[in-house]
């Protein structure tokens, strides 16, 4: 049966149609499955693609649609550039869904979707059919003009662009200038770029003293954990740490790594440029980044169905609800969109009071962390995710204790979401 | 060995508030969760909406509540005593994760949580007492 009348044969059985109706090819109710595409195999995506198998007993076929095989985590990563951790370590295949969950893992990518046919077609010729398709493609960096971020490393997605940002360190001549570029919020980790201040600071410190991290921040403030962080640049990193708020990086000479910014230009040994985030390109392409900015993906918080396309959910950071963008609460955003995907295949409605939860650790030095936490609920009111004040705290500084919880914290995140 | 409570009225009176009806003819894909009401193998009522309530902890306490890490197990705790380690940290004022996130959740949701986590059988590590930063209650030193 191919993907489209596999499909009216699905619509016709949830309209009542008896099997006896239908062609004698078509009775065989027992094996045939409702779909849900996955695209993306991020905390987001990889989270609902386990769920879907786990919670509808494996009645339902879920398809993983990512060009990569291998994930790697950009939680931990880091501490890639003080040393702490290799960059093998943070990488995450999909065996374990395939295999334990009976996820279809294919390894290509999306390039077209049809909402109206629901289907998608992939770089590798397959066109495939789905009852429910979600979206989980992370961020996309806008452009700035001049960077060429093959030699101006942003190293905010994981993997390669790390492990080079690290050997960009390590011979960084001594006295040289760490300089960093903070894009304004949303970004994809608040406390991300802060995080990365500090432990380049601890290398800087500990293997190239003299040397110095300039914080460009484009935003008005240290936009989290600002005790935190505000005492490491101060105190921990007194000296080392020059912390810029409100820095528009406008342009960029990547082959002389000069910052370009609204208060003059900055020369850098290594120069390391957070781009602006938008939503994955999937997602704006087929019109469905229609927050007011035009950057992320409006959905119903209660299910992640897109507003602009019926049968489209988007998690992860590419959704607008306004929760942050990060890997723990996009393993969240994925639950709540696979039961609610669940409930909707099953006829019902999405469950009406969900709570998604924010929680991450940062390293501060080699050996010590702080944390942050927040949890949102729905709002039937505003028909939207609203922080719960109560929920939302912090660390008082950073200690060595929270160190050793933060790997337990990132194990147990990925474990849930890759194994 | 730990004691499984039963507490159907507690957790029917909670069904009450929520929204949830299924259609009656529609075939469930949710694992047979989307009855109002579930009786799991551990004989204990799993209301609806608890298991997604109960998911959220599942980022650090493990799928299902197994824990693969240090971090505490919540399978086949019982229900007194996940609701009553959760309200004492909703009532306390201490810089800790988990009594942030205890303040997330309603009296009635903290319930269907708990009522989740008794129903599943086996944690890995539930009592692992050598480690008790990991606990939630770990300033229970006073009472102890």
């Amino acid at each position: 049966m191919n993907d489209l009348s596999r499909r009216q044969f699905l619509k016709n059985l949830s309209l009542g149609l008896g099997a006896a109706a239908l062609p004698i090819s078509f009775a065989q109710a027992a094996v045939i499955r409702p779909r849900v595409i996955v695209i993306g195999g991020g905390f987001a995506g990889a989270t609902a693609a386990k769920y879907l198998r786990l919670w509808s007993n494996n009645t339902v076929d879920v398809i993983l649609i990512e060009p990569n095989a291998i994930y790697y985590s950009p939680i931990l990563s880091n501490l890639v550039l003080n040393g702490q951790r290799q960059v093998a370590q943070l990488g995450f295949k999909y065996d374990t869904l395939a295999q334990k969950y009976g996820v279809q893992v294919v390894r290509s990518t999306a390039i077209a979707l049809n909402s109206a046919s629901r289907t998608v077609k992939l770089a590798n010729g397959q066109t495939l059919g789905y009852e429910r398709l979600i979206l989980a493609p992370g961020v996309q960096f806008k452009a700035i003009p001049g960077l060429n971020s093959n030699k101006v490393l942003h190293a905010w997605k994981s993997g390669n662009q790390v492990q080079q940002l690290r050997q960009q360190l390590q011979a960084m001549p001594t006295g040289g200038s760490f300089v960093m570029s903070i894009p304004k919020a949303p970004y994809r980790c608040p406390p991300g770029p802060y995080e990365r201040a500090c432990v380049v600071a601890d290398y800087l410190k500990r293997n190239q003293p003299g040397s110095k991290v300039i914080v460009l921040d484009g935003n008005p403030d240290i936009t989290v954990e600002k005790d935190t962080f505000n005492h490491a640049f101060t105190n921990t990193y007194a000296g080392i740490v020059q912390y810029v708020p409100n820095t528009i990086l406008q342009a960029v000479d990547s082959n002389k790594k000069v910052a370009i910014t609204s208060f003059g230009d900055y020369q850098a040994s290594v120069l390391n440029v957070i781009p602006p985030h938008q939503a994955g390109g999937i997602v704006r392409k087929n019109g469905l980044a229609n927050s007011s900015t035009g950057d992320w993906a409006n959905v119903n918080p209660l299910s992640y169905e897109s507003t602009a396309a019926q049968g489209i959910h988007i998690i992860g950071d590419s959704q607008g609800t306004g929760q942050p963008k990060a890997g723990h609460i996009a393993n969240a955003e994925a639950k709540v969109c696979a039961d609610a995907v669940l409930r909707l295949l099953s006829g019902a409605q999405p469950f009406q009071s969900p709570v998604t939860n924010s929680a991450c650790y940062s390293p501060i030095s080699a050996d010590t962390a702080s944390w942050l936490t927040a949890a949102f609920a729905y709002d039937p009111a505003s028909q939207s995710m609203q922080l719960i004040p109560a929920s939302f705290g912090a660390s008082s500084g950073a200690s060595s204790s929270n160190y050793r919880k933060m790997f337990e914290w990132a194990n147990s995140l990925f474990s849930d979401t890759f194994a | 060995m730990k004691r499984k409570y039963l507490s159907w009225l507690g957790a029917l009176a909670l069904l009450a508030s929520s929204s949830l009806s299924s259609s009656a003819n529609a075939t469930d894909y949710t694992g047979g969760r989307l009855t109002n009401t579930n009786i799991s193998a551990a004989g204990v009522l799993i209301p609806d909406g608890a298991r997604l309530l109960a998911s959220q902890c599942f980022q650090c306490h493990g799928t299902d509540g197994k824990s693969t890490t240090g971090i505490d197990s919540l399978a086949g705790e019982s229900q007194n005593e996940l609701v009553s380690e959760m309200r004492e940290m909703k009532a306390k004022n201490k810089v800790d994760l988990m009594h942030y996130q205890a303040k997330a959740y309603t009296d009635a949701q903290i319930q269907l949580i708990a009522a989740y986590f008794a129903s599943i059988s086996g944690g890995g590590n539930n009592d692992n007492d050598d480690d008790d930063d990991n606990h939630h209650n770990d300033d229970n030193d006073a009472n102890d």
